[in-house]
């Protein structure tokens, strides 16, 4: 899969953000958008993800085939968890990936929830989580419907994934991305933080 | 496939967030009981006059009553960031629409046919008009959560939103309430409500086929 | 999108309406469409109240009362007329993306909602001699209550958002799931009339003298004069805020100021 962005340009609240702006990246690509705040990182990564119209441009995900609508091609995770306080973390999850049409069976939610190390959360309510733990429960539903299947690996957009993540966490994700890619994911993140992501290519976009 | 299992997904999610929150729907039965309750004490207690308007009175709360809960359909998602989740799934957003209102008016619509036939009775009005009244009250609710979905898409975490979609609202839910209210109306008067409740029964169809996709418009256009 | 005349000249080529979709284009037509209409709606008043206050006959059955139908039948007219408009650029809006589209729809809301008003009070003021209340809930007075709900209500939902683009968009959609529901309403209405009163109490549709005609005719078409100069106005008003910092305007200020 193949993302291709011609001269995008986006406005939020009646202001242009940014203009012209036009890359490519490929499966297997970490490409990491960085800014000044308020740049736009946010708002770039909510119209790749379909979320947002742009003022102008043209935004392609390719497949050898066919061309991808932002839903089927990416999976979008932002500032928020997106989960809901009242529910468990599995019927949380259960709802994340049936939405997305992932897997939502019991082991899929399991391994997901294993690979970034809150298994034992599976049954907690997600109101009573701390932050780090709020976290990594949403980022799991990246992770559900696993890396196996016909479809190519879907895309991912991560805002800020490191945030309120500890040291060892940020290391798991780091892993876990590193996993993606080498799967043939594509990966596209913004961070205000460094991390050390182990990658065959690296790409980055300045705001 | 994945439709069903989306569709059933979010069905799912709406249960269990009424059965966690019993005050999602427990508030709106109790806004039913007390506005019924209000208005013998400003016409007085006459069961003549009272059986006049009982059924215009009834059926006019259970309408706000649905309408102060149109504000769940979006607002707690648009806090929490689970919006995204609906409007980034590969499936049809008027489907997924059409599933949160469905479950919406299965439990409270339910809840307030159910309770409608027992406030008849503060109203003197007989055992037939008040099962009518249950059956036009469950077709009603539906069509005006229906129709309220796209205002509540649009004011989604707006200022003042539920005021705001109150004012878009009810004047759009004068058919059901003209019909629904109309066939109990008849049956008071011994006559026949088929037409009434064909009419109304077709108000709901056509809010049916159209509103989800106007609401799933809606929620891009307030979310973008 | 177009930015000049000359760029949208070049873009649409024949078909020379379209360059009018730029507010900068539209702006000046604007104001001579509105001066001529101002000219129109003074004069045709003028005739039309002239015929139907002192030359139209006096009415057998009610006097001199009915003389308030030139007024109130025009406003009602226009308070439909005017909602289907405002429906009409709510849907070129949405379609288009043509913001002057969503500025004409804002422009035609606060007079349909005045004429609206206008209607119902006019039909209070008939009412009270003819029938001896203020107020009936006949088919078409009730219709016109609702109407300025709607309208009311979409001014309401255009005001609450500060992002603008949204809110143009959002009361775009609240105009036109209104003008879908207004023949249901109506429809409903009528029934819910004839089933609760009769037919006993409707304004008179008796057959009116020549001159009673022509005088509704003039003044109808005085409504739609004025109703047109005030929405340009207006028009050139939401222009000028919305377009306040482009080139265009700031140098054509500077044309006015010299």
């Amino acid at each position: 899969m193949k993302l291709v962005v011609t001269s995008l340009a986006a406005e939020r609240g009646g202001r242009a953000v940014f203009d012209g702006v036009s890359f490519a990246a490929e499966a297997g690509t970490l490409l990491r958008v960085t800014g000044a705040n308020g740049a736009g990182k946010t708002t770039l990564l909510r119209i790749l993800a379909g979320l947002a119209a742009p003022a102008a441009g043209e935004v392609q995900w390719r497949t050898e085939d066919a061309m991808l609508a932002p839903a089927q091609a990416a999976s979008y995770v932002g500032h928020a968890n997106a989960f809901n306080d009242a529910l468990t973390v599995r019927e949380n999850l259960v709802y994340a990936a049936a939405l997305a049409g992932l897997d939502d069976s019991r082991q899929g939610i399991e391994s997901a929830l294993t690979a970034l190390g809150v298994r034992n959360l599976l049954n907690r309510r997600f109101g009573t989580l701390s932050q780090g733990q709020r976290k990594r429960a949403s980022l799991a539903r990246l992770l559900a419907g696993g890396t196996g299947g016909s479809a190519s690996p879907r895309a991912w957009l991560l805002d800020e994934p490191f945030v309120a993540l500890d040291v060892d966490t940020q290391a798991q994700l780091a892993a876990v991305i590193a996993a993606r890619l080498a799967a043939g994911g594509l990966v596209i993140y913004t961070s205000h933080q460094a991390v050390d992501i182990a990658a065959a290519r690296t790409q980055e976009l300045a705001l | 496939m994945s439709l069903r299992v989306a569709v059933g997904a979010v069905f799912r999610r709406e249960m269990q967030l009424f059965a966690r929150r019993k005050s999602d729907w427990a508030n709106p039965l109790m806004f039913f009981l007390i506005v019924c309750s209000l208005f013998p004490f400003a016409v007085g207690s006459e069961s003549e006059r009272l059986k006049l308007i009982g059924i215009g009175v009834i059926f006019v709360g259970a309408l706000l009553a649905a309408m102060l809960s149109l504000p769940r359909l979006f607002d707690e998602d648009a806090r929490d960031g689970s919006l995204e989740l609906l409007l980034t799934s590969p499936e049809p957003l008027a489907v997924l629409i059409l599933a949160r209102v469905a479950a919406l008016s299965l439990a409270l619509g339910l809840a307030l046919a159910v309770v409608s036939p027992v406030f008849a009775l503060f109203y003197a009005l007989p055992g037939d008009v008040a099962a009518m009244l249950a059956l036009t009250v469950a077709m009603a609710v539906p069509t005006l959560l229906l129709v309220g979905a796209i205002a509540a898409a649009l004011l989604v975490s707006a200022r003042g939103g539920a005021i705001l979609t109150a004012v878009l609202v009810l004047p759009l839910t004068i058919p059901t309430l003209i019909f629904g209210a109309g066939a109990a109306l008849r049956v008071l008067y011994g006559e026949s409500p088929a037409a009434e409740l064909a009419l109304q029964a077709a108000f709901m169809l056509l809010a049916l086929a159209l509103c989800p996709l106007a609401a799933a418009a809606a929620l891009k256009i307030s979310t973008d | 999108m177009a930015r000049t005349e000359q760029q949208s000249n070049e873009k649409y080529g024949g078909r020379w309406f379209w360059r009018y979709a730029s507010p900068a284009a539209f702006f000046p037509l604007a104001g001579r469409i509105e001066a001529l209409c101002w000219v129109l709606a003074i004069v045709l008043s003028a005739i039309g109240l002239y015929l139907g206050f002192f030359v139209a006959p006096t009415d057998a059955q009610q006097g001199e009362v009915y003389r308030v139908i030139f007024i109130h039948v025009p406003a009602a007219w226009m308070a439909m007329v005017i909602y289907l408009a405002m429906a009409f650029w709510s849907l070129l809006g949405l379609v288009l993306g043509t913001r002057l589209s969503f500025m004409m729809s804002h422009a035609l809301a606060p007079t349909g909602a005045i004429m609206a008003v206008i209607s119902l009070w006019t039909g209070a003021l008939w009412g009270r001699p003819t029938w001896g209340t203020y107020w009936v809930w006949d088919a078409r007075l009730t219709s016109t209550l609702i109407l300025f709900f709607l309208y009311v209500g979409y001014m309401a939902l255009a005001a609450s958002f500060d992002d603008k683009k949204k809110g143009d968009r959002a009361s775009a959609l609240i105009a036109l799931v209104g003008a879908i529901n207004v023949p249901i309403i109506y429809f409903s209405v009528k029934w819910w009339n004839t089933l609760h009163q009769g037919s006993s109490v409707r304004p008179g549709s008796s057959s009116m003298a020549t001159t009673m005609l022509t005088a509704m005719l003039i003044m109808t078409f005085a409504f739609w004069a004025y109703s047109i100069a005030a929405a340009m106005h207006r028009l050139r008003t939401g222009v000028i805020e919305r377009e306040r910092n482009a080139a265009w305007l700031r140098d054509a200020v500077k044309g006015w100021l010299r």
